[in-house]
């Protein structure tokens, strides 16, 4: 229930974000998200997608994890400075769907048990992941420590 | 032609029984399907008269949970798999969007596709007669007639003669 609400709230304050940066680096897909503010480096929403994911534009498909990082970054270029319109996180697979304001779609596809699928950190650093065996985990940095 | 990719693979594989699967490397994995053609011996492939080829993400589900994935290593892959075996293919998902599908089975198990950039061919019905209904990369889907199977074997066997 707890996890629920955090991701809920996660969710809804990611909305309407702008997308700082989308790249690629050892297998994993990152999405920095940058809320307003004058410190803008400690407002960031990071995603970090793991498993099989795509850009699509309609029914195109942009780029997807099987191309090599310099060929993946280049074409991911396009989602900098992007509006955030929606996210979704499908309830059994925990599959997301991320819709950009230039009609463009982020979609993950959960591919395994033993490996975690992605994570998503908010400003405060408290972490919303779907790890393995595709069960919801939070991390709060400020609980495990003393 | 894309608008009836749900019908069209009812209409050759729906109803049909699930004999056997093989996974390959990677995202490889075949589904044979249907009547069989050629009982092999343990060590030779599954013949039938359809076989269901996919080379792009999958994963399969017991109808509410993800009980593996192509990513997963291959000792759940096969166990998972051999529930496969024996179970008929009721319903096929479509979503137009990017020809994912998912292929669902009477014992409630459901094979999810994902389209992705993985290879030339992401999916392909394969019937014994040659006849072909593919996903190619381009998210374009077509319908064609290959060799049949055995068709090499036997003309090569014919020649020598």
């Amino acid at each position: 229930m707890k996890n629920t609400f955090v991701l809920q709230e996660m969710f809804s304050n990611l909305m309407h974000v702008k997308c700082s940066n989308a790249f690629v680096k050892e297998h994993n897909l990152i999405l920095q998200f940058c809320q307003k503010s004058i410190n803008a480096s400690k407002q960031d929403f990071i995603l970090r997608v793991r498993c099989t994911w795509r850009l699509r534009d309609g029914g195109q498909i942009i780029v997807a994890p099987l191309n090599e990082e310099d060929s993946i970054n280049k074409k991911l270029h396009i989602l900098k400075g992007t509006i955030l319109d929606s996210i979704e996180k499908s309830p059994g697979s925990h599959d997301l769907k991320l819709r950009f304001a230039n009609g463009l779609y982020i979609e993950t596809f959960s591919d395994s048990l033993m490996y975690g699928q992605w994570c998503l950190e908010n400003p405060k650093g408290i972490q919303f992941l779907i790890g393995p065996g595709l069960s919801p985990q939070v991390v709060d940095p400020s609980e495990t420590q003393e | 032609m894309n608008t009836n990719v749900r019908e069209k693979i009812l209409t050759h594989i729906g109803g049909q029984k699930c004999r056997g699967s093989l996974a390959g490397p990677v995202s490889l994995l075949i589904l044979f399907l249907g009547e069989i053609l050629q009982q092999m011996s343990e060590n030779k492939p599954l013949r039938t008269q359809w076989r269901f080829w996919i080379d792009c993400p999958w994963r399969i589900s017991d109808g509410e949970n993800i009980i593996v994935g192509y990513y997963d290593d291959p000792k759940p892959i096969i166990a998972v798999l051999k529930k496969l075996q024996g179970a008929l293919l009721t319903n096929v998902e479509h979503n137009e969007v990017c020809h994912d599908i998912a292929l669902v089975f009477d014992n409630n198990m459901r094979l999810e596709l994902f389209s992705d950039e993985r290879s030339a061919d992401l999916w392909e019905l394969r019937g014994a007669d040659g006849y072909r209904y593919t996903l190619y990369e381009d998210l374009e889907i077509r319908e064609w007639m290959s060799e049949p199977d055995g068709y090499k074997y036997e003309r090569t066997k014919m020649d020598d003669q």
